[in-house]
Protein backbone atom coordinates (compact mmCIF):
# COMPACT_ATOMS: atom_id res chain seq x y z
CA UNK A 1 0.00 0.00 0.00
CA UNK A 2 1.41 3.70 -1.38
CA UNK A 3 1.42 6.19 1.14
CA UNK A 4 -1.13 8.25 -1.14
CA UNK A 5 -3.47 5.38 0.42
CA UNK A 6 -3.43 6.20 4.00
CA UNK A 7 -6.42 8.28 4.86
CA UNK A 8 -6.37 11.52 6.05
CA UNK A 9 -6.39 12.57 10.09
CA UNK A 10 -9.78 13.43 10.86
CA UNK A 11 -9.69 17.22 11.46
CA UNK A 12 -12.65 16.28 14.31
CA UNK A 13 -16.01 17.85 14.71
CA UNK A 14 -19.14 17.16 16.15
CA UNK A 15 -19.67 13.55 14.57
CA UNK A 16 -15.96 13.08 15.06
CA UNK A 17 -14.69 10.18 17.54
CA UNK A 18 -11.65 12.00 18.30
CA UNK A 19 -10.41 12.08 22.06
CA UNK A 20 -8.75 15.19 23.04
CA UNK A 21 -7.16 15.52 26.82
CA UNK A 22 -9.28 17.39 29.02
CA UNK A 23 -6.70 16.91 31.94
CA UNK A 24 -3.76 14.80 33.68
CA UNK A 25 -2.33 15.27 37.07
CA UNK A 26 0.26 13.48 39.08
CA UNK A 27 -1.94 12.11 42.13
CA UNK A 28 -0.47 14.35 45.55
CA UNK A 29 1.06 12.24 47.63
CA UNK A 30 -0.67 10.75 50.70
CA UNK A 31 -4.60 11.49 48.80
CA UNK A 32 -6.89 9.38 48.30
CA UNK A 33 -8.77 10.37 45.87
CA UNK A 34 -8.42 12.06 42.10
CA UNK A 35 -11.11 13.53 40.56
CA UNK A 36 -12.49 15.69 37.63
CA UNK A 37 -15.02 17.79 38.06
CA UNK A 38 -17.02 20.19 36.17
CA UNK A 39 -16.52 17.94 33.24
CA UNK A 40 -19.21 19.03 30.52
CA UNK A 41 -19.65 19.51 26.67
CA UNK A 42 -18.27 15.67 26.33
CA UNK A 43 -20.75 12.69 24.53
CA UNK A 44 -17.36 10.22 25.72
CA UNK A 45 -14.81 9.79 28.35
CA UNK A 46 -11.76 7.96 28.25
CA UNK A 47 -10.03 7.52 31.99
CA UNK A 48 -6.80 6.62 32.23
CA UNK A 49 -3.91 6.27 34.72
CA UNK A 50 -0.11 5.05 34.15
CA UNK A 51 2.86 3.86 36.40
CA UNK A 52 0.52 5.42 39.35
CA UNK A 53 1.34 3.33 43.15
CA UNK A 54 0.23 3.15 46.38
CA UNK A 55 1.38 3.60 49.99
CA UNK A 56 0.56 0.86 50.94
CA UNK A 57 -1.40 -2.49 49.64
CA UNK A 58 -4.59 -1.62 48.41
CA UNK A 59 -7.49 -1.66 45.71
CA UNK A 60 -8.53 1.19 43.48
CA UNK A 61 -11.73 1.71 41.86
CA UNK A 62 -13.71 4.54 40.08
CA UNK A 63 -17.12 6.27 40.84
CA UNK A 64 -19.04 9.07 38.96
CA UNK A 65 -20.36 12.14 39.97
CA UNK A 66 -19.54 11.35 43.63
CA UNK A 67 -22.05 8.48 43.70
CA UNK A 68 -21.21 5.79 45.92
CA UNK A 69 -25.60 4.30 45.95
CA UNK A 70 -25.58 0.61 44.40
CA UNK A 71 -25.65 1.74 40.55
CA UNK A 72 -22.72 -0.20 39.16
CA UNK A 73 -23.11 -3.06 37.30
CA UNK A 74 -20.23 -5.06 35.61
CA UNK A 75 -18.62 -8.14 34.46
CA UNK A 76 -15.12 -8.88 34.86
CA UNK A 77 -12.29 -11.14 34.31
CA UNK A 78 -8.86 -10.60 36.20
CA UNK A 79 -5.99 -12.69 37.65
CA UNK A 80 -2.57 -13.06 37.11
CA UNK A 81 -1.71 -16.42 36.70
CA UNK A 82 -5.12 -17.77 36.40
CA UNK A 83 -8.16 -15.50 35.29
CA UNK A 84 -11.46 -16.13 37.01
CA UNK A 85 -14.85 -14.08 36.04
CA UNK A 86 -17.10 -12.65 37.78
CA UNK A 87 -20.48 -10.90 37.41
CA UNK A 88 -21.13 -7.74 39.96
CA UNK A 89 -25.24 -6.30 39.64
CA UNK A 90 -25.21 -3.79 42.19
CA UNK A 91 -21.72 -2.34 43.37
CA UNK A 92 -21.38 0.77 44.62
CA UNK A 93 -18.52 1.62 42.57
CA UNK A 94 -16.12 0.00 39.60
CA UNK A 95 -13.87 -2.03 41.26
CA UNK A 96 -10.60 -2.47 39.22
CA UNK A 97 -8.44 -4.94 41.12
CA UNK A 98 -9.65 -8.50 42.82
CA UNK A 99 -6.44 -8.45 44.35
CA UNK A 100 -4.61 -5.87 46.57
CA UNK A 101 -1.35 -4.39 45.73
CA UNK A 102 0.99 -1.26 45.55
CA UNK A 103 1.70 -1.07 42.12
CA UNK A 104 -1.26 0.19 39.76
CA UNK A 105 0.32 -0.13 36.44
CA UNK A 106 -2.59 1.16 34.10
CA UNK A 107 -5.61 1.21 33.31
CA UNK A 108 -8.08 2.42 30.30
CA UNK A 109 -11.87 2.95 31.04
CA UNK A 110 -13.85 4.21 27.99
CA UNK A 111 -17.10 5.77 29.13
CA UNK A 112 -19.72 5.91 25.95
CA UNK A 113 -23.12 8.24 26.06
CA UNK A 114 -22.21 10.27 29.47
CA UNK A 115 -23.87 13.37 28.34
CA UNK A 116 -27.45 11.27 28.17
CA UNK A 117 -30.07 11.20 30.44
CA UNK A 118 -29.73 7.43 30.67
CA UNK A 119 -27.45 4.37 31.94
CA UNK A 120 -23.80 5.13 30.43
CA UNK A 121 -21.64 2.18 29.52
CA UNK A 122 -18.04 1.27 30.31
CA UNK A 123 -15.46 -0.87 29.26
CA UNK A 124 -12.24 -1.04 30.84
CA UNK A 125 -8.67 -2.80 30.50
CA UNK A 126 -5.82 -2.50 32.60
CA UNK A 127 -3.15 -4.22 34.79
CA UNK A 128 -1.98 -4.07 38.28
CA UNK A 129 0.08 -5.76 40.81
CA UNK A 130 -3.49 -7.42 42.16
CA UNK A 131 -4.19 -8.59 39.14
CA UNK A 132 -1.84 -8.91 35.69
CA UNK A 133 -5.13 -9.04 33.54
CA UNK A 134 -7.79 -6.68 33.94
CA UNK A 135 -10.94 -6.51 31.76
CA UNK A 136 -14.28 -5.00 32.67
CA UNK A 137 -17.05 -3.90 30.91
CA UNK A 138 -20.75 -3.03 32.47
CA UNK A 139 -23.43 -0.09 32.64
CA UNK A 140 -23.64 2.92 35.07
CA UNK A 141 -27.32 3.56 36.03
CA UNK A 142 -28.27 6.84 36.23
CA UNK A 143 -30.37 9.50 34.41
CA UNK A 144 -27.89 12.58 35.16
CA UNK A 145 -24.91 13.19 32.71
CA UNK A 146 -21.78 12.78 34.23
CA UNK A 147 -19.60 15.89 35.67
CA UNK A 148 -17.57 13.91 37.77
CA UNK A 149 -15.17 11.40 37.90
CA UNK A 150 -13.00 9.75 40.56
CA UNK A 151 -10.17 7.72 40.94
CA UNK A 152 -10.83 5.95 44.89
CA UNK A 153 -8.28 3.98 46.13
CA UNK A 154 -8.77 2.39 49.72
CA UNK A 155 -4.65 3.03 50.10
CA UNK A 156 -3.26 6.58 49.37
CA UNK A 157 -1.26 7.42 46.35
CA UNK A 158 2.59 7.65 46.11
CA UNK A 159 2.48 10.93 44.38
CA UNK A 160 3.59 9.40 40.73
CA UNK A 161 2.33 8.20 37.75
CA UNK A 162 -0.56 10.13 35.61
CA UNK A 163 -4.10 10.39 36.27
CA UNK A 164 -5.38 11.67 32.66
CA UNK A 165 -9.21 12.65 31.53
CA UNK A 166 -9.85 12.30 27.91
CA UNK A 167 -13.24 13.60 26.02
CA UNK A 168 -15.05 13.45 23.05
CA UNK A 169 -16.92 16.67 21.76
CA UNK A 170 -20.47 16.83 22.01
CA UNK B 1 -6.37 9.45 60.46
CA UNK B 2 -7.79 12.16 58.28
CA UNK B 3 -8.10 11.16 54.63
CA UNK B 4 -7.80 14.02 51.68
CA UNK B 5 -8.50 13.86 48.31
CA UNK B 6 -7.21 16.15 45.25
CA UNK B 7 -9.82 17.65 42.97
CA UNK B 8 -9.44 19.04 39.51
CA UNK B 9 -11.85 21.68 38.02
CA UNK B 10 -11.38 20.71 34.32
CA UNK B 11 -12.89 24.28 32.94
CA UNK B 12 -10.43 26.54 35.13
CA UNK B 13 -7.43 23.99 35.58
CA UNK B 14 -8.29 24.53 39.13
CA UNK B 15 -6.58 22.19 41.63
CA UNK B 16 -7.72 22.11 45.19
CA UNK B 17 -7.31 19.33 48.59
CA UNK B 18 -10.69 18.09 49.70
CA UNK B 19 -11.22 16.50 53.33
CA UNK B 20 -12.55 13.04 53.14
CA UNK B 21 -14.79 11.10 55.15
CA UNK B 22 -12.49 8.40 57.58
CA UNK B 23 -14.60 5.26 56.45
CA UNK B 24 -12.96 3.46 53.69
CA UNK B 25 -15.87 1.89 51.30
CA UNK B 26 -14.12 -1.65 51.18
CA UNK B 27 -16.34 -4.48 50.77
CA UNK B 28 -17.00 -7.06 53.26
CA UNK B 29 -16.37 -10.77 51.73
CA UNK B 30 -18.73 -12.16 49.54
Amino acid sequence: MGASQIPAASTGGATSDNYVLISSVTPTAAASTVSFTSISGYRKLMFRWLDTTLATSGSVNITFNSDTGANYAYGKVAGTSTMSNSQTQKDTKIALNTGTGTSQLGATYIIDGINNSGPKTFQAFGSSSGDTNLLVNGVYYASAPITTATLNTTSTFSGVGTVALYGVAA
Amino acid sequence: MSRFGMEINVETGEVTRVELPAVVDEAPAE
